[in-house]
């Protein structure tokens, strides 16, 4: 035998004789699930474990090394030390996807180990290392901060917290998952282990287009512990997709791929170590063809074309009055070109499935967001009644629309049904940054115009939109950021054409914000242009044309009772007058709700099980709450604490579909149709004189539907969504140009979760300022060239101080309580106010993001 | 909560494992760095850039946190080090530098020479292979004048450099993901 490797885990002495990454040790062989794989590479973070007293990631460490020294991870923390944690970032709202939450634990638990009461500066660099992508570090330094002070003895634990009687709307409600995220024994889908679960992983394209001549997987068929290799001949339907299914499964042998993520054959083995050198050894012989690689190609006479319909995917032309003749008579007109880069999700959990045979069909355990959605496209693929597909949930490490199509689920699910095993399939990083749609590129051309005062006239602006290899979400998305492209102002000419291009860069669908981060940068920075040209404030001329109560959109609806703009520009006024020459500000407005007509449905049901209300409603959380939001809303409607009220989690086996979790809607949509059942609930509960022993049994359910008008629709005043948040952000650069403060100001309606929605805002703003400053995704050719850690994502080092500010209205929307959702909106308007903030400080208009000479891009530059 | 003075640590920047030239033992070596430096301007291993072993450093340093290991080089006990940079003024060679606790991995050279010459000379020397610049997964690490440097503003201290550095240059003073010296 060879060398041994011994080193002590949470108190045991191990012994191995594999060398291997440490990260696969604690995982595969201690099934020590807390230790989370986020990138293996060592740029995220969420696989950080104690060794001797340091904070080191166990991907990076190999057993070899390991030797003799001593580990900790989340599991073999004191119970005092778990305790602390628990409370903490419960109750200062740490946690929200929880997938980097057992990493930044040991990294704060190894930091208050040597400095019992470490200073905010010294918590950010202890965090440097780790990777937060939904809260923007800020709850969870202050978590760590309270965890250091529960530890010293200076604060205590208030159980009565987590306990939840008091669990109504607008409480600090304490979140459901805190306690599973923050130790860890939560399950993601990659924790999920089952008897007999074998690995599948897919072979993937070398080349962005190019003609797959042979496929040779012999040699892997031979190696043993291969069960079988999958083609495109094995999938039933062979075409996937979330609204259009033109997604191959697998590129045949004679096609042509459509981008590198594009799958080739599917392997299956009995382990990851035989799946990932049977995939070595297939043979793929390419005809390597010109790649699309921007819309101007795709729309070239003699482009190659991406998908037999021609290159041009999707497009919509939005209008209302006449634009062209109000800004020929307007005082004022500024055009600009703008244009902004895709941008990569970076959810720390990548994709991931565990699919098995099932009753007459197959269950698939995944991490997505809405499981009838991925019931529906696994059931395409197969050719099967969606009733045999069954799906579920499992706890998802972030989403921010990225994981609306299917990515490992469907490929889960056909190997499954070939081997009739467990199958689990799971991305790589690098697999995932490839693989799902981004948000998209866009160029466009807008023009904006206004009157003596200030006042808007006219729209006229065209969009192009890079959709890449497939469509995923275009269609909405391009029209969402056509209609929002207007701004949450008043003035009735526009002139709005929007296309999407295919092209064999990485798909591009769905991202927080829906397209409209990339319309309202352009407009809001053209409305700056204007304020110039009238001689009034930046703030002046928003507020002379915001949105009130009662007054008429753009896009020809009135807008609501709970309108609330203006309450949001006054909220910021005095920050952004303060700081004249280096702040800046923008706008937003954000749909709540899919709209435009179509059958959006929100679903629910109650049932009175063993003395508990069980809540049924497969509404995906992917880290934003929702979860814990439609349980407040049952305590608020019946009074009862959160220890009587059980979500059931989205499940299509048992909870009636309540819709993606996209378009910033459950809290709403969702929400609403909990409130009504509970409503109902509640209406017997009184009656049986507040007994709910009494109600054993009984079933609850609502759908909520408010009918919407579609695009166009030719009514004098049409109603395109249910509701519309709105938002105020500035922007404060200190002397280095580095963005020092930010002020974001929401009218999100009735706040549901105090706690929860600032850190929807922090986490939204920062994503925002990525967008702004950082963050860009660069391809050669249709090669995505970023791994995780050169994204460009801000660091806990990085971030200035956020101040999430929400105004609450008396008049309120009759829906779930008045709440409007707060999901996208957070991270829409502070791209352009950091270009205003620098507008105001040396005059240079940034029209393009990243945005370059700033303090961040010299920061880069300087280091060759 | 008040801020507190963020402590820097020194490192060294050569493990010191060149084959000494002929006839010049460490026993021979009079005098402080300086005055070495000033007598063998070659240097007294092989290698022009690397530790000369006279131990001024040593002699500077009030919390007797350095020592000259068993490889004739300077090495320091991070735990006494307080971040004085009286042993960094003192180097002729300019090869101790300040850096704060959280940046622990560090590249233990300095040499300018092309990578085959290294490769002769010392068992440590970073060779320029650039295996730490691709596996970097924020592109924090570089190799300049023919060594390995790292960028603080962008490190992240992951240690991956050091555990792929087929040289064992790239060090960690923590000890966990290179073995420290005095465990050699």
């Amino acid at each position: 035998m060879g060398e041994k490797y011994c080193f002590t885990v949470n108190g045991v002495l191990r012994t191995t004789d594999v060398d291997k990454p440490l990260l696969r040790y604690l995982r595969d062989d201690l099934h020590l699930h807390s230790v989370k794989d986020g990138c293996s590479e060592g740029a995220c973070g969420t696989c950080t474990i104690i060794v001797d007293g340091k904070a080191v990631k166990s991907c990076v460490l190999t057993t070899k090394r390991a030797t003799g020294h001593t580990i900790i991870t989340t599991e073999g923390l004191s119970e005092k030390e778990k305790e602390a944690f628990v409370y903490a970032f419960g109750s200062k709202g740490s946690v929200q996807c929880g997938f980097c939450i057992p990493g930044m634990v040991m990294a704060g638990k190894a930091l208050i180990d040597r400095i019992p009461d470490p200073t905010e500066e010294e918590i950010k660099t202890a965090l440097k290392g780790n990777i937060c992508r939904c809260t923007g570090y800020k709850k969870i330094i202050e978590g760590i901060q309270l965890a250091a002070a529960i530890l010293r003895g200076d604060e205590y634990i208030e159980a009565d917290l987590e306990k939840g009687d008091q669990y109504g709307v607008g409480q600090k409600a304490f979140r459901l998952d805190v306690r599973e995220k923050v130790l860890g024994y939560g399950e993601y889908p990659d924790d999920v282990e089952m008897d007999g679960m074998v690995y599948a992983s897919a072979v993937r394209s070398k080349y962005p287009r190019a003609r797959i001549l042979d496929i040779d997987y012999s040699k892997a068929l031979e190696m043993p512990g291969v069960l079988t290799v999958l083609t495109a001949d094995d999938v039933p339907n062979n075409k996937v997709g979330h609204l259009q299914q033109d997604w191959d499964v697998m590129i045949s042998k004679g096609s042509i791929t459509r981008c590198v993520g594009d799958a080739i054959c599917l392997v299956v083995a009995e382990t990851r170590e035989i799946l990932e050198k049977a995939k070595k050894v297939v043979k793929i012989e390419y005809e390597e063809l010109r790649p699309v690689t921007s819309v101007w190609e795709a729309m070239e006479e003699d482009a190659p074309r991406v998908h037999s319909g021609g290159n041009l995917c999707q497009k919509r032309h939005v209008t209302r009055g006449d634009a062209k003749k109000a800004l020929a008579e307007s005082k004022y007109v500024v055009t600009q070109k703008y244009s902004t880069p895709f941008t990569e999700h970076a959810f720390l959990e990548p994709e991931c499935a565990v699919a098995y045979p099932y009753k007459d069909g197959v269950k698939v355990l995944s991490s997505d967001q809405g499981v009838y959605d991925t019931r529906h496209e696994i059931s395409i693929m197969l050719g099967w009644d969606p009733e045999r597909v069954i799906v579920e949930n499992k706890l998802v490490g972030g989403g921010f629309g990225g994981k609306e199509d299917v990515s490992a689920q469907h490929i889960a699910a056909l190997a499954a049904l070939k081997v009739n095993r467990p199958v689990k399939v799971v991305f790589s990083r690098q697999e995932s940054i490839n693989f799902h749609p981004k948000r998209h590129a866009m160029e466009g051309t807008f023009t904006l115009g206004c009157d003596e005062n200030g006042i808007f006239t006219g729209l006229d602006c065209e969009i192009y939109f890079d959709t890449g290899a497939y469509a995923s979400l275009c269609g909405p998305v391009l029209e969402r950021a056509c209609t929002h492209s207007v701004g949450p102002y008043c003035y009735q000419n526009t002139d709005i054409r929007g296309f999407g291009y295919y092209t064999n860069n990485p798909p591009a669908g769905a991202f927080r914000g829906f397209g409209v981060c990339q319309s309202e940068f352009a407009l809001e920075s053209n409305i700056n242009l204007l304020a110039e040209k009238v001689g009034i404030s930046p703030w002046e001329i928003r507020y002379r044309n915001a949105i009130e109560p009662g007054k008429v959109l753009p896009n020809g609806q009135i807008a609501d009772c709970s309108t609330a703009l203006k309450e949001t520009l006054l909220a910021v006024k005095d920050a952004y007058e303060s700081n004249p020459g280096r702040a800046g500000i923008a706008c937003a407005m954000k749909n709540a709700g899919v709209g435009v007509g179509l059958p959006d449905k929100g679903r629910a049901k109650l049932t009175v099980h063993g003395g508990k209300v069980e809540l049924y409603s497969a509404a995906s959380d992917i880290g934003q709450g929702c979860a814990t939001v439609f349980v407040q809303m049952v305590a608020e409607t019946t009074g009862l604490g959160c220890e009587k009220i059980k979500n059931m989690g989205a499940n299509s086996e048992v909870a009636p579909d309540s819709g993606t979790t996209s378009g910033s809607r459950q809290t709403l949509i969702t929400g609403e149709a909990v409130r009504m059942a509970s409503a109902d609930l509640n209406k017997d509960l009184q009656e049986a004189g507040g007994d709910l022993e009494k109600l054993e049994g009984k079933e609850y359910f609502a759908e909520f539907f408010d009918p919407t008008d579609k695009l166009g629709a030719d009514v004098p005043f049409p109603k395109s969504h249910v509701a519309y948040g709105f938002a105020t952000h500035v922007v404060i650069l200190d002397d280095d140009g580095r963005v020092k403060e930010v002020y974001a100001a929401h009218d999100s309606g009735k706040v549901v979760n105090p706690i929860s929605i600032q850190g929807q805002i922090e986490g939204g703003v920062l994503m925002g300022l990525g967008y702004a400053l950082t963050e860009d995704f660069p391809l050669k050719n249709g090669v995505p060239q970023a791994r995780y850690g050169t994204l460009g994502l801000m660091r806990s080092t990085q971030i200035p101080d956020i101040h999430a500010i929400y105004v609450e209205k008396e008049e309120l929307l009759p829906f779930a309580y008045g709440a409007k959702g707060i999901g996208e909106i957070a991270t829409i308007p502070t791209a352009p106010a950091v270009q205003g903030a620098y507008y105001a400080m040396d005059h240079i208009l940034r029209t393009k993001l990243p945005m370059e000479n700033t303090y961040y891009s010299k920061k880069q530059k300087a280091v060759k | 909560m008040t801020q507190r003075r963020r402590k820097r640590i020194a490192v060294v920047q050569c493990a010191g494992r060149c084959r000494t030239k002929h006839g010049v033992l460490r026993e021979e070596l009079h005098g402080n760095c300086g005055r070495i430096a000033e007598e063998y301007p070659e240097g007294t291993p092989e290698c022009r850039w690397g530790c000369l072993g006279g131990g001024s450093c040593a002699e500077v340093c009030r919390m007797g946190a350095v020592r000259i290991s068993q490889y004739g080089t300077a090495e320091i006990d991070q735990s006494r080090c307080v971040g004085c940079g009286l042993c960094v003024k003192v180097c002729p060679r300019h090869l101790i530098r300040l850096t704060f606790p959280e940046y622990n991995i560090y590249p233990a050279c300095v040499n300018e020479e092309p990578g085959a010459q290294t490769r002769k000379k010392c068992d440590t020397g970073c060779i320029a292979c650039g295996i730490c610049e691709k596996n970097c997964p924020v592109n924090a690490i570089k190799i300049e004048e023919n060594h390995a440097v790292i960028d603080e503003e962008k490190c992240i201290a992951c240690g991956m450099c050091a555990v792929k550095c087929p040289r064992g240059t790239i060090r960690d003073f923590n000890g966990i993901f290179t073995v420290r010296e005095e465990q050699v």
